[in-house]
């Protein structure tokens, strides 16, 4: 990163600043909630059970049925 | 802004649930378990008076935030993409006009302490029985608290990124 330029300076700052980390730690948990309904989609158009998708997750079948139930 | 947004068209009297149900949905599309300032203000800007207001529209608000993201992962050293489609949620469109209780807890998230202090203390003198100060009176308040807050509020963090100045709004809604 270079610092002289008003970005680099601006990416420095951030690097340094709680508030933008904490943001990325919740913007962590959005991606990952993207991931997996975009994977359970996937894994049901390939013919996955909800037993499969549960078990892949470590959850019930129930609660990944009732999460993502309306996808498919 | 066009007129006929789907809140303002349908709504007559305007309700802090309607508010509520509109950030809920905000904030399942973008994947988060709990319904924070920064959706609240989403929820404002599907109301064309408002987001006239502001000079914003809510699909630019939205992609603010993913940019907001984007910034914070790349300042962590991450370098994620967010070319994910949003999470599924039901439409603006589609939302009751006049939300019954059941509407209001079917799949509802928790919200922010913040969240909950703004929208609570817009509905004062609000109630049943009482004068109704008018159909803008909560959207307007729940605005006015949104201002009030400083960063490292999401809502705050939103403003600043959109370039919105809140002492300059505050005058602009005072004449709405």
């Amino acid at each position: 990163m270079d610092e002289a330029t008003p970005g680099g300076l601006r990416a420095a700052l951030a690097e340094n600043d709680p508030a933008v980390g904490f943001r990325a730690v919740l913007g962590l948990r959005r991606l990952a909630e993207r991931v997996e309904s975009r994977q359970v989609a996937l894994a049901r158009e390939q013919g996955w059970s909800w037993q499969q998708i549960g078990d892949a997750l470590g959850v019930t079948r129930q609660s990944v049925h009732t999460k993502h139930g309306k996808l498919s | 802004m066009t007129a006929g947004s789907p809140l303002t068209a349908r709504t007559s009297a305007y309700h802090p649930w309607t508010t509520y149900i509109a950030a809920r949905e905000e904030a399942r599309r973008r994947g988060d378990r709990k319904v924070g300032t920064e959706h609240l203000l989403l929820a404002l800007l599907a109301e064309p008076d408002l987001s006239g207001v502001l000079d914003v529209t809510i699909e630019e608000a939205r992609a603010a935030l993913d940019a907001l993201d984007l910034q914070a992962f790349a300042a962590i050293g991450l370098d994620a993409r967010l070319d994910l489609p949003p999470l599924p949620s039901t439409p603006l469109a589609e939302l009751p006009r006049k939300p019954t209780f059941r509407a209001v807890l079917k799949g509802r998230l928790p919200m922010t302490p913040t969240a909950k202090k703004a929208l609570e203390a817009s509905a004062k003198g609000t109630r049943r029985g009482r004068a109704q100060p008018g159909p803008r009176y909560v959207a307007k308040n729940v605005l006015a608290a949104l201002l009030e807050l400083e960063r490292p509020d999401p809502a705050a963090e939103l403003l600043a990124g959109l370039g919105v100045e809140p002492a300059a709004i505050r005058e602009r809604l005072a004449r709405v």
